[in-house]
Order: structure tokens, then sequence, then C-alpha cells
């Protein structure tokens, strides 16, 4: 099932780049064209294959995390990444570090867990915002954007 | 040469001079060990520092910085799956399972230790086969580096740890990333969605860090815990530092294979650090009695990665400073800076500044051998904190770390978008079976490949049929001929052990 | 969750948001410019010619401004996106990026969509440039830019000439030059000056349309047979111009600086007066020369009649030799 609906995923992707060709240098589309149609053949093995084995017992090639817990940890990742150029990272890193931190708790949350959290979180997020930007002269995403 | 040799020898024993290649050393691996600064950035970031010195103590703070940055990316590739720079890939590969297992401590002497031997290695085909390596360099062409390309990518064949028909759709998975952007040859503007920042292609280390690092973060914080192995050190395995070194010295040949595919490899300039740890990695798994360990915690894998990658430094700086070509991107810097002072690179640099360029050269051997106990002191320092910090924190931190990390290169956001978008599609494909390792080969050779390719068949314009061209010189027969090999070989071993009733590669334990 | 305890988490997160809003930059007036650091930004990968050019100009940039000159590098896309990047950029004069011709006129008159135009870059300076010289291996069998053209003319196409970049100077000059002698050559773009010279050296393209600066870099390993230039350089006598054997060409990459287009007139001025006293740092002056960079003097007006006029040649010969889109 895997297979075979990561085949269609592949074929969708190559679509989007096929519909794209516009090659205008010398040679320009030998090897992405290539490339686009050996990987659309391997896609459709992979679909048909997965078709086909579609009955019998998924070959696990990995156990398959909870979907809630993927959700969290994915939606922790992009709302970081998503808020980064409004935030900025120091405040924006403080806040999400906080906050997973928080959210991989197992035990119960209580008051001194959650401000232990938030402290080594301005500890730790301070001091990296401090040695990028004073000491290595790394420009980082600021507050306001 | 020699007097000169000499006087670069006692100039680096001064213990200013070593003061000064420690704390580039050890500055270099700091920076190397942070996800996302790869060595090219931190001695671009170097540069403004060593302004007020003079040439001489400014490139030996250069080039100590940068053999320490090539040896610091494997720790956070060994601790975390996040390869610091592209020659820590392979590193990471059997790295990180080592740590999986609760062997981290050996993969970070391995690494030391590879890297120790690698650079030395490196260092000494500088001193003494500069001139004709360097000429031997000139001999790549477009042709020959499309074949290298190639030969690049029969690695995929070895590193699918699966199914090889999953390796293969991940390798061609990447080499359709490499051709967003701007064509390397010619120009185009292909599959930017529209998108004017997707000119510029899908930026390799984001990219790294997306496929290596953050499916181990989202694994984290989604489990809440580590792989149960994590924290308990594995019964059975060597204890102590000292009898893991002896352990890797007790296997020379594949320390001096590597350091020399190292070397070797990062003469050529374009192809560089990023493939050299690949293609030891690759030899070493063939060269082994037991490669179908290779990729599930094989300490070999990762010594002949190290060593590879630190051969390249010694090993870019021939052609950089015999033909002024730059081996790899950080030698572009550091050749830029001999620029800069008005040193030209040549034969004549080796005469007329001999002592400066000698000492420089020795001093990287210095760093090489400083790596060692620093490693062995930090690493193993640094292996300690890393596995007793609760999941909790290193979660968070590693995202901090390689949010820095793609956003640094080019001050883009929307670098930490394709991480992370990289990062979830890594994460499902790797459910399905396809690995990181085959799409990071294709995003990194396939513009190398293209390149070779479009090149070749634009300066063999007068030639009555150009393609031939791929397959008429010697070079490039060679390649072809070591392309072949690496794809039959493996068929080979897998015959050879079934007939020896070794189980085979993947069989259920 | 009580008020109380509410407002006690919230209350650490908001107060350092506050100070951290309170630490950004407020607006400058012109009249006091520069009051904090310049980012000097390059849109090409370190150790480029515009590497080098730069860190040459950090210090004596550093003493005339009185502020902090941090070089950073925003490669991609042959420097479209560092140019892109810019139009996007507050035009306060607090960041200065690196500029190319004839990069900037082609790229947007060449691609469906560049990121930018080549007027939504406000020219500070120019003040260096590189004339495009052909060069082949010193054991080609080509001594002189006649034999050059009459091999190529024996052999249309099959010269194979490499150059750095796709609608670069060496692109665009090689092209001129091809019209010029109404011969047919095969340009092979290469990544940059450091990958087509080991090309050149190792005999896989017959012939590279590079920079001046390589003429002195690779000395006995390759001969130079002509320069763009009006006269021949200092230091390179013996390097005969296109010139002086009938090709009317003089052309080469400049290097400048610019600014977002809204840059108020003021800080632009300020800027020049300042890249201009750089320009006379002897330091810089002699490194310049020692490295054939040509030195140039272009202040902001002059620089947009420059890129005007290099922009009408372009637009000729690429619809002469129909390659305008």
């Amino acid at each position: 099932m895997r297979d075979l609906v990561t085949g269609v995923v592949l074929l969708a992707l190559i679509a989007t780049f096929w519909v794209q060709r516009d090659y205008r240098a010398a040679y320009g589309g030998v090897l992405p064209d290539t490339v686009m149609v050996l990987l659309a053949v391997m896609g459709l093995t992979l679909a048909v294959r997965g078709f086909l084995a579609r009955r019998s017992v998924a070959e696990e090639t990995e156990a398959g995390l909870p979907w809630r817990a993927l959700l969290r940890a994915v939606g922790l990742l992009a709302a970081w990444a998503l808020t980064l150029p409004y935030l900025g990272y120091l405040a924006g890193g403080i806040v999400f570090f906080t906050l997973m931190s928080l959210l991989m708790r197992t035990e119960r949350l209580t008051w001194r867990g959650a401000v232990l959290d938030l402290a080594v979180a301005c500890a730790v997020v301070g001091a990296f915002y401090l040695l990028f930007t004073q000491v290595l002269y790394v420009r980082l995403p600021q507050l306001g954007g | 040469m020699f007097p000169d040799l000499l006087d670069g020898l006692v100039a680096n024993l001064h213990p200013a001079m070593l003061l000064l290649v420690l704390v580039g050393t050890v500055a270099g691996m700091a920076i190397g060990a942070m996800p996302g600064l790869s060595a090219t950035m931190g001695v671009a970031l170097l540069v403004p520092f060593t302004f007020a010195m003079d040439p001489t103590p400014g490139l030996v703070l250069l080039g100590a910085f940068y053999m320490g940055a090539i040896y610091g990316g494997s720790f956070t590739a060994i601790l975390v799956n996040a390869p610091g720079t592209p020659s820590s890939i392979a590193t990471a590969i059997d790295g990180y399972e080592m740590t999986k297992q609760g062997r981290s401590e050996h993969a970070i002497v391995a690494a030391t230790v590879g890297s120790f031997v690698g650079g030395l290695v490196g260092v000494a085909f500088l001193i003494f086969l500069a001139p004709p390596l360097a000429d031997f360099s000139l001999r790549f062409g477009p042709q020959e580096y499309f074949w290298v390309a190639v030969f690049g990518l029969t690695i995929i064949v070895s590193m699918s740890t699966g199914s090889l028909f999953k390796g293969l759709i991940g390798g061609a998975f990447g080499l359709l990333l490499a051709t967003v952007g701007i064509s390397p040859v010619g120009g185009d503007v292909r599959f930017t969605f529209g998108q004017p920042v997707l000119q510029g292609g899908v930026p390799l280390v984001p990219a790294l860090i997306g496929l290596f690092t953050i499916p181990e973060v989202i694994r984290l914080v989604a489990r809440r815990r580590r792989e149960a192995e994590m924290a308990d050190a594995a019964d059975g395995d060597l204890q102590g530092w000292l009898p893991m070194v002896k352990d890797i010295l007790s296997r020379p040949v594949n320390l001096a294979r590597s350091s020399v595919i190292g070397t070797m490899v990062g003469i050529l300039p374009g192809a560089g650090g990023s493939v050299a740890n690949l293609v030891a990695y690759n030899e070493a798994k063939r060269a082994s009695k037991h490669p179908e360990t290779f990729g599930r915690g094989e300490v070999d894998g990762v010594v002949a990665a190290e060593s590879a990658n630190n051969g390249t430094v010694g090993g870019g700086f021939i052609p950089t400073l015999t033909l002024g070509v730059p081996g790899t991107p950080p030698d572009a810097i550091i050749l830029g800076v001999l620029l800069l002072h008005g040193l030209r690179p040549g034969a004549e640099l080796f005469t007329t500044s001999g002592d400066l360029v000698y000492t420089f050269i020795i001093a990287l051997a210095v760093s090489a051998v400083m790596m060692a106990p620093v490693g062995l002191v930090a690493g193993r320092g640094l292996q300690r904190g890393v596995v007793a910090l609760p999941v909790r924190y290193l979660a968070p931190g590693i995202a901090l770390l390689s949010i820095v990390g793609a956003y640094a290169i080019r001050s883009s956001v929307i670098d930490v978008a394709i991480m992370l978008v990289l990062g979830v599609a890594a994460y499902f494909l790797s459910r399905v079976g396809i690995g990181a390792a085959p799409i990071v080969l294709g995003l990194v050779l396939g513009p190398i490949l293209e390149t070779g390719l479009v090149q070749g068949m634009l300066t063999s314009t007068g030639a009555a049929q150009p393609w031939l061209t791929f397959f008429t010189r010697p070079v490039s027969l060679v390649l072809v001929a070591m392309s072949a090999l690496a794809l039959l070989w493996p068929v080979y071993q897998a015959r050879a052990r079934r007939d020896r009733g070794v189980p085979a590669q993947g069989g259920a334990d | 969750m009580t008020p109380i305890r509410t407002l006690r988490m919230v209350a650490p997160i908001a107060a350092t948001g506050l100070v951290l809003a309170g630490c950004g930059s407020a607006g400058e007036s012109a009249a006091d410019y520069p009051e904090q650091r310049i980012d000097y930004v390059l849109p090409f990968d370190p150790g480029g010619e515009s590497d080098i050019t730069a860190r040459l100009q950090q210090e004596p940039l550093q003493e005339e401004l009185g502020q902090s000159v941090s070089i950073s590098y925003q490669p991609g896309a042959g420097g479209a996106l560092g140019w892109s990047e810019l139009t996007r950029t507050e035009p306060d004069g607090y960041t200065v990026m690196g500029c190319n011709l004839p990069h900037i006129i082609l790229q947007p008159l060449l691609r469906d969509d560049a990121g930018y135009e080549t007027d939504q870059l406000k020219p500070v300076y120019y003040f260096q440039s590189t004339p495009n010289a052909l060069l082949v291996p010193n054991d080609s069998e080509i001594e002189t830019l006649e034999d050059f053209v009459a091999e190529a003319e024996a052999n249309p196409g099959a010269l194979s000439v490499g150059g750095s970049g796709d609608f670069s100077a060496n692109h665009i000059g090689t092209l001129a030059f091809a019209d010029a002698a109404g011969i047919d050559v095969t340009y092979t773009p290469f990544s940059g000056t450091g990958t087509a010279v080991p090309a050149l050296l190792g005999g896989h393209v017959d012939a590279l349309m590079s920079y001046s600066p390589q003429i002195v870099q690779l000395e006995d390993d390759v001969r130079a047979i002509a320069v763009m230039t009006e006269e021949r350089m200092p230091g390179l006598d013996d390097v005969p111009t296109f010139v002086e054997q009938d090709y009317d060409l003089v052309d080469g990459a400049y290097r400048g600086v610019c600014v977002p287009e809204d840059t108020p007139d003021e800080v632009v001025d300020r800027l020049a007066e300042v890249f201009a006293t750089v320009n006379e740092d002897p330091e810089l002056v002699e490194s310049f020369e020692e490295q054939a960079f040509v030195l140039e003097n272009y202040d902001p007006e002059e620089s947009i009649e420059l890129t005007d006029e290099r922009a009408g040649e372009y637009e000729d010969l690429l619809t002469r030799l129909e390659l305008m889109p």
C-alpha cells in the first residue's frame, strides 16, 4: 500500500516538473529529461508492485509512529519555521524551545518543570544567539522581521 | 625543499605558533561540530580576524581551523545524525547507528583516529608529491568529471541498506532535486515553480540538514524518548579509549586506503570533500570481509569516511598551491587570502616564499596531530554530554542549531523552509524504505554529472561524434571501468557469500 | 489557570519580546548616516575576485565610515539571488551589495524572471574592472590572434572557448569577438574562473576568454593573445589589445556596489565619496595593479551612464545574433 502511494506521489511530482520544461541552452534538457523518465519508470514500477501486493501484510520498514505524535512534532517545527521571520531567532527560539520541552514531558506537567524548561530555553537560545551574532557575526532573524 | 621544510618544522615548534595552531584547531572543531556551519563558512568567517596578522600566522590559523572543522563535522554526524558538512555524510551513516547502539564513544574515537591519520597522509602527499599530482589533476576534463560523478552514483548500490531499487529511486529523486534552479551550464532557468528564489536551486546544506537531521528530530519529539538502546553503553563492546584506538590501528589497510582516496579525490577541483568520504566508505565496504555490517554501525565505515575527509585537506591544497586552482571551497577562500597578501600560487611560491609555505603545510600536520588528544577529550566529553542530556532538551537544541545552519549561509528563511519540507519528506520516505543517503548523493553529484556531460559535448563540438569522446579518453576509460566494477562487485560479493553459506545482506536476524 | 498564574507564565516571554523589539533599529536620518554597522553583501561564493576586492576595501571603508563593515555572502543563480534580494531590502544605506556589469544587465534581459530589473539596483560606485583576455595554452599552435581567427575559419564551430559563467563578460565578449571576426566558435561556460583555468591548462578547451588577472596569475603557463582594453595594460606590455589588431572591442567585467533603488541620494553620495576615497588607498591601488585589476572611478551618475551604454551595445549585439528572447 505504501509503495503504491509513494509511486503515485512520485509520478505526480514528476508531472509537475514535466510541465515546466523550457530548455533553451544547448543540451539543456538531456539530464533532466533522462532523470525524469527514469524516475517515472521506477515510480510506475513501485506503484504497480504496491498495487499487486496490497493484500499481503505490509512490510514495515520502520515502526509507524502514532499520527498525533507525528502531527505534534511536525506541527511544532512548522510553526517555529513559519514564525521565524516575525518572532526572530531569539524570541521565537525561546518560545518554541520551551514549548517543545514542555510537550515532550512524559510525566505530569508541574510549574517547577515549566519554569525550568523556560529557564533552560532562555539560557540555551540566548547563548547561541550571542555566540552567532556577537562572536561569529552571523546575521540572524530579528523580532519584527 | 628540505632546508625550507626544516625551517617550517622549526617554526612550528615555537610555542606561540603551537598555541596558534591549537586555537585554530579547536575553534575549527567547534564550528565544524555545529550542524549547518560548514568548514567553508567557518573559514570565511575567520578571514577578517586574520587581517590584523602577518601572512604566516594568519594562514596557519586558517589552515588549522580548516583541518579541525572537517574533523569536527564528525561529532554531530555521529551523535545526532547531523552531518556538519557534506564531508561527514558517510560518517553519519554508520556513526549514528553506533550511537543508537550505545557505542557512540567508539565512534568518536574511530573518527578521531581516522581524521588524524587522514590529515597526516594528505599533508605528506602535499609535501612530497604535489607537482606530479597537480599535473595529474589537470588531465581531468569535463568527460572525466562526468565519469567521476557516475562512479559516485554507483556508490548508491552499496549505500542502500535495504532494497537496491528503492536506493535507486532515492538517487534519482536527488538528481531531480538537483535540476531545480539555473542549469550549471547554459543558464537555463528550470523548475522554479514560478518562484525566483528557487533559481538558486535546492541549497546543499539546508538539504543535508533537512534530509538527515530533521527526521531524527521528528522521531525524538514524537516518541519523546530516544531509541531504547541509546542510553546504555553496550556490553561486549570495547571499554575505554585506548583499546578502541588499538583496535582501529589493528586494521591499517582501511586507514591507509581511505586516507589516500581522500587525498586523491581532494585533488580534483570541484569533486572535493563531499565525494571523498563516500568513495572511501564504498571502497571500505567492498574490501571488507563482512560488508553486510556496513550501515548498521560498522566502525570501519566511520574510520574510512573520516580518514578520507581529512585527507582532502592536504590533497585539496595540491592544486591550490601549485596551480592556483582551489581543490575545495575552503581552498578558494584561503587562496583568496594568499592573493590578498600578494602571494601567487605556482612553482615559485615554494621557492620565493618557501618558509611561509612550508610553515603553513607543517602547521596542517601539527593540527592533525593536535586533533587526536583534543578530540579524545572534547569529543568524548561532548558525547557524554549529549547522551546525558534529557531528550526534551536535546531535540529543541538540535532544532535550534538546524535552523541556524539552514539560515546562516544565505541569511534566508526560505532555506529554513526548504530544510523543513525536505525533512518531512525524508521522514516519510524512510518509512517507505527510501533512505536519505542516496538522495543526498544524487543532489551532490547531479550538477557535477550534468556539467561534465554538457561541457564535454560542447568542448568536443569539433569532433565527428562528440559523445564518443566520453569513451575514447584514457582517464575516462579507467573511470568507466571502475564504475562498471563498482556496479558488478556487490553482485559478485553476494553470490560468493551465498556459495559460502553466509547469510545474505539484509537477512533476518 | 488563574489569571495570576497565566501572567507569571506569559510575562517572561512577553518581557523578552518587548526588550528585543525595543532593540530593533529605529529609522535613521540620512544626515547622521552611518550610525551602525554596514553590511557589505557579495552575491557570490567566498573566495572569488569580488571577495578579494571587498576584503581589500574593508579596512579603509571602516576608517572612512567610522562604522564596522561586515562582509557576507548570498550566492546563487550567478548573483541573481542576491540582487533580487536587494530589491526587497530596506533602502537605508546599511546594506550595500557588490554589483557586476554585465551580469545585472544581461540577467534581466535574457531570463524570463531574474527576480529583479536592472534599474532597481542603484549603482553607487564602480571601482574596478577586469578586461577580457583571450588566452591559449603556451604550447598551443596558435600564437597570435590572426592564427586564432584562421583556425576558426578553417574549422567552424570546432574551436572551444571556455569562460566563466553564462551571459557574463567572458561570454558576451566571446560572442562580440566572434561576431566582429565573422567566425564561429563554441563557447563553453564554466562555473567560474577557478574551474575554467584547469580546463585550459589540461588542454580540454582550445582557448579561454578570461579576465586580465589570469594573465598575471598564470604567467608562463598561458599565452595571452589579446586583451580588451583601449591600450596595452601597465605591466603587461607584450600583450596586444584587440583594438590594435583592428577589432574595436573594449569590454570586461565591471565591479562596483549598489543599493536598493529608493535609497536617499544623500546616503548614496556619501557612500560614493567613501568608495572614491578608498579607491585611492595606496595598498589597495598597489594590490589592484599587481593583479592586473583596472582601477575605475565611476560615480553614481557616471555609473548609470555606463550601464545604459553597455546595455545598448549588448542589446544590439544580441539582437543581431538573434539571441534575444
